[in-house]
């Protein structure tokens, strides 16, 4: 039993229903109109009743039989990417794109195992500059460059 | 549709289009060989760079791109046994083969010499049938545009590989997140939590670099086995001998009829064709047993079979504004991006866009052919590149698209939250294709069903009335009920022998 509830239907189909349920009830603020004059409320409620029976349906067929459990989230490669991600746009709005893109490049450094210093040192410098010369001055984007 | 065609060639070759195209192909291929990043990742990366040209070059620049990752795909497929994306899965099977045998080079030059001659096939098909089409969508009111949206989205998701229910799920996930901004009726703003960034809807870039980009780049930062070795090939052994370019004429003619087909059709028509081709292939075959270990049949039949596909896929979204698959879905984005709606009034008020576009496609295919095949020596030096090299840049490349395009703070956070959407999709066995073609559709299908039960005054029986409305959502049922029942049967066969 334990297996089912933790299979990916199962914990898929609890989410989904989480989703639907919030979307259903942030549309509840919307006015609903009629079929012949439908309001903002209208189609957001619908698609989340939809949605919280196709999630109900998985969640029943996930108990009716074994399923495939989850495989293995990439957790520390998510929050080093992602991480990285948001860390650049911050920097980028407040000391400019070289701090930024060399703060991305030392940050996904440490993706794949140990990092190589020289080569991030080189990797950084190419690409901050490389960037810059593509979108700011090829492309004349309006780019922060320095705090 | 030959004054039609000329028109096309002379938008096609105009200097900037015709450097837009070949860079397009050019940086399509490039990123296209690189490990673990297929198509739909390499267009979501590079969409943004085109938001600078006008409609029509970005339009050519994004359709090179296509056929440059694709083809970059199947080089790594030849030489890596690693496909990008799910159209060349099949490539693998006698493509590698063949490279281990020494023959790489001759498979990459049939894999592009078939994708030349079903490209070039393909261009004719697409300019004789989307005039057709499109005069045909012309009569399309509120409700047959529901309908054959519906259809197209339905169809998506059952042709889908995977649960059937899971994409249905994914489906309404992505009608919900296209419902993110103000409602044009009644300018109620809706589920924009106070974003004023927000109002004409959550930015499609960010979107689909997070589901497809970042998620791509986790995923084979995360999986080591997705960077392989590299089989060295050289610009002498790129020459097929004559007896390989006899054997696989047929094959490539028989696999650009299949993939013309399947192209058309919605949901996931490029990897379906080439698996058709290569079972084609395969079935006809006096030597059926030596599939799998390096036949030049069972690379030129499936290569002209997805890009067939890829080229008769761009059909239904010009004429009709239905994209088939992810890639339409992205190309649909982008043109909305421009302000262009595709559908059947694109064709009558901007020939030169349609037009230009198709004879750039023509030109691309050649240009990958003359240019790209004598670079193979250089794109596979790429494929040496460490990945931790190449993961920063293609960070920094996301990142800087990403805020460029509105400079904002708040697209690289969205575009953070649904790289981790995307791990999560992966990890529980969804696919992501469905909610980007529902995110992208959603509002048009809300609007024509507004429309459509306005003008019949609430009566839902109007669906059932219009006879090409009747007709699209019969074919709809009738696809859902012939994908569910293998599958029902399937349930029920396996109910029984566990009980």
């Amino acid at each position: 039993m334990q297996r089912r509830l933790l299979s990916t239907d199962f914990i898929s189909g609890v989410v989904l229903l989480g989703v639907a349920a919030t979307f259903y009830v942030i549309a509840g603020n919307y006015a609903l109109g009629r079929t012949s004059q439908m309001g903002p409320g209208y189609a957001p409620r619908a698609v989340s009743i939809l949605l919280a029976a196709i999630a109900i349906v998985l969640m029943a067929s996930a108990l009716q039989g074994a399923r495939a459990l989850p495989s293995k989230i990439p957790g520390i490669q998510t929050a080093i990417v992602v991480g990285s991600c948001v860390l650049f746009g911050w920097l980028l709005q407040r000391f400019g794109l070289f701090a930024a893109a060399t703060c991305l490049v030392v940050g996904t450094s440490l993706l794949t195992g140990r990092p190589r210093i020289l080569e991030v040192v080189l990797l950084a410098v190419g690409l901050s500059l490389g960037s810059w010369f593509l979108f700011s001055y090829l492309l004349g984007l309006p780019l922060k460059l320095q705090p | 549709m030959l004054s039609n065609l000329i028109t096309g060639f002379e938008v096609a070759t105009l200097g900037t289009n015709l450097l837009v195209c070949l860079g397009g192909a050019l940086i399509g291929t490039f990123i296209g060989v690189l490990p673990g990043l297929g198509p739909v990742a390499t267009i979501a990366m590079l969409m943004p760079i085109t938001f600078y040209l006008d409609p029509t070059a970005a339009l050519i620049m994004l359709a090179g791109i296509y056929y440059g990752a694709q083809y970059g795909g199947s080089t790594t497929s030849i030489l890596l046994n690693m496909p990008g994306e799910s159209s060349s899965v099949v490539t693998c099977l006698d493509g590698y083969a063949m490279a281990r045998k020494g023959r790489a080079g001759a498979a990459i030059s049939v894999a592009a010499l078939s994708s030349f001659v079903a490209g070039c096939i393909g261009t004719l098909i697409i300019a004789s049938l989307s005039p057709v089409l499109a005069r045909f969508a012309l009569v399309f009111g509120p409700a047959e545009q529901f309908s054959l949206m519906l259809l197209g989205l339905v169809g998506a998701a059952f042709l889908a590989s995977g649960s059937v229910m899971k994409s249905l799920a994914m489906l309404a996930v992505g009608l919900l997140l296209g419902f993110v901004g103000m409602d044009i009726h009644t300018g109620q703003q809706r589920f924009t939590f106070g974003q004023v960034e927000w109002m004409e809807g959550l930015p499609f870039v960010p979107v689909v670099m997070g589901l497809f980009g970042i998620s791509e780049v986790i995923a084979t930062a995360a999986d080591p086995e997705r960077r392989g070795a590299v089989i060295r090939t050289r610009f002498r052994e790129l020459l097929p001998t004559r007896d390989e370019l006899r054997r696989s004429a047929f094959p490539a003619l028989r696999g650009t009829a299949l993939g013309s087909i399947f192209g058309i059709l919605p949901g996931t028509g490029a990897a379906i064709s080439s698996f058709a081709s290569y079972a084609l292939e395969k079935r006809i075959s006096r030597t059926p047993d030596q599939f799998g270990t390096g036949l030049v049949e069972g690379v030129s039949g499936p290569e002209a079979a997805n890009n067939a596909a890829a080229q008769t896929s761009f059909i239904p979204l010009l004429t009709l504004g239905i994209p088939t698959g992810p890639v339409m879905a992205l190309m649909l984005g982008a043109l909305m991006i421009h302000g262009i709606q595709p559908g059947p009034m694109v064709m009558a008020e901007r020939p030169e866009l349609v037009w230009g576009l198709i004879a750039s496609m023509w030109i691309g295919n050649l240009m990958l052919l003359v240019i790209n095949l004598p670079m193979v020596g250089l794109w596979t030096r790429f494929l040496a590149v460490p990945y931790r090299i190449l993961c920063p840049g293609i960070l920094l490349f996301c990142c800087i698209g990403v805020y460029t395009v509105n400079g904002s703070f708040l697209d690289i956070g969205v575009m953070a939250l649904f790289g981790i959407i995307g791990v999560l999709l992966r990890a529980y066995d969804f696919q992501a294709v469905p909610l980007i073609l529902a995110f992208v559709l959603g509002p048009q299908l809300e609007e024509n069903l507004r429309r459509a039960l306005q003008l019949s005054d609430g009566n839902p029986a109007t669906f059932l009335e219009r006879p090409i409305s009747l007709s699209l959502l019969t074919i709809t049922v009738a696809l859902a009920v012939t994908m569910m029942l293998p599958r029902l049967r399937k349930v029920v066969e396996q109910q029984e022998s566990s009980s």
